[in-house]
């Protein structure tokens, strides 16, 4: 099972930030980041942290509520915002880089990035994408779920 | 949260107001010149009467069309919105073009307001089914694809004719929620209807 994170503040964002991940999986679990369990946790094969919209930055508010990254030791993939977070508990540090639109083939929506990390991010066994592979790049998802 | 509909009376936009029906105070339109134009839905005449059924007031807005210019115009009819209807959002009924969400999106970063788009990148063929499962009274008002023909204008797309697009949409490859513009279409009736 993959459990999906979904961290945006308001429901109406679910089917633009959540959904479009949850459509190019097979076995899944979405829970809000706020009411992730150590069950979710120890059930999970993998994560994906999804990413939120441009003005939605309340998770930086909550940011010890993914603390439990810092010990995880399966693969977990960030989208956007779920890159910088991944980031951000890992120590490094997220600058201000607004990006929107189409950019060689990728989908930019965000006014942040991680320094020292292009549009992309691997370490150890997080992953991390800055642009969102569910609207152009869908592969990436699937080669993420099924490797 | 306030919110206003980019609405242009078709099925997408009708959709998304049905969406975020509780919280939009607004309907925003632009009344393009362009009736090719990469942004906007044309034509629009229906929306006046729509709003007065649909019980939300009209913000309406004319532009040329022309390529960059319209995107200030849309601009200036969400700032009346945001002055007039204290909107801290916006909504589309984008579905798939990169080109007009990033757009719509950059206006939102601009004016320092939330963009919404509940349809974003769903499955056309769901979409189609859902508007129909939810009683919408969609009319079909211009078709512009191979395989179909002009005996598909007027049509409404209930169950009948949504399985019959549905096998032409495979047969001659297009696509089913016309979001290249292979179908323009006009809410008649449906659930936004107070």
């Amino acid at each position: 099972m993959i459990l999906v994170v979904k961290v945006n503040e308001f429901e109406l964002h679910d089917d633009e930030f959540v959904k479009p991940v949850t459509d190019l999986l097979e076995n899944f679990k979405v829970v809000d980041y706020r009411e992730i369990s150590k069950k979710d946790l120890d059930e999970a094969e993998k994560i994906i942290i999804c990413g939120t919209a441009l003005k939605d930055n309340k998770y930086f508010e909550n940011l010890d509520k993914f603390s439990w990254l810092k010990n995880f030791k399966k693969p977990v993939l960030g989208i956007c915002a779920g890159m910088q977070i991944i980031a951000e508990v890992l120590g490094y540090k997220i600058i201000k880089n607004k990006k929107i639109g189409v950019f060689e083939n990728r989908y930019h929506l965000h006014s942040f990035s991680v320094e020292g990390f292009d549009d992309k991010l691997e370490i150890m066994n997080f992953k991390g994408y800055l642009f969102h592979p569910e609207v152009l790049n869908k592969e990436l998802i699937r080669e993420f779920a099924l490797g | 949260m306030k919110l206003g509909v980019l609405f242009s009376g078709g099925k997408d936009s009708s959709y998304a107001l049905y969406k975020a029906r509780n919280e939009v105070k607004v309907l925003i339109t632009l009344d393009s010149k362009n009736k090719d134009s990469f942004m906007f839905h044309t034509p629009i005449d229906k929306v006046q009467e729509l709003s007065k059924k649909i019980n939300l007031p009209l913000i309406k807005v004319k532009t040329e069309g022309r390529k960059e210019e319209e995107l200030e115009d849309l601009k200036k009819a969400i700032k009346k919105a945001i002055n007039e209807y204290q909107i801290e959002g916006v909504v589309t009924g984008a579905v798939a073009s990169t080109y007009q969400a990033s757009r719509i999106q950059k206006i939102c970063d601009e004016l320092e307001i939330y963009c919404f788009n509940p349809l974003w990148l769903k499955n056309q063929e769901e979409l189609l089914r859902e508007i129909v499962e939810l009683k919408f009274k969609i009319k079909i008002v211009k078709v512009a694809a191979d395989g179909l023909d002009e005996s598909w204008i007027g049509k409404v797309i209930d169950k009948k004719n949504l399985e019959k697009l549905i096998v032409l949409s495979k047969k001659y490859r297009f696509s089913i929620s016309g979001e290249g513009g292979e179908i323009e279409t006009e809410i008649l009736d449906g659930p936004i209807f107070r």
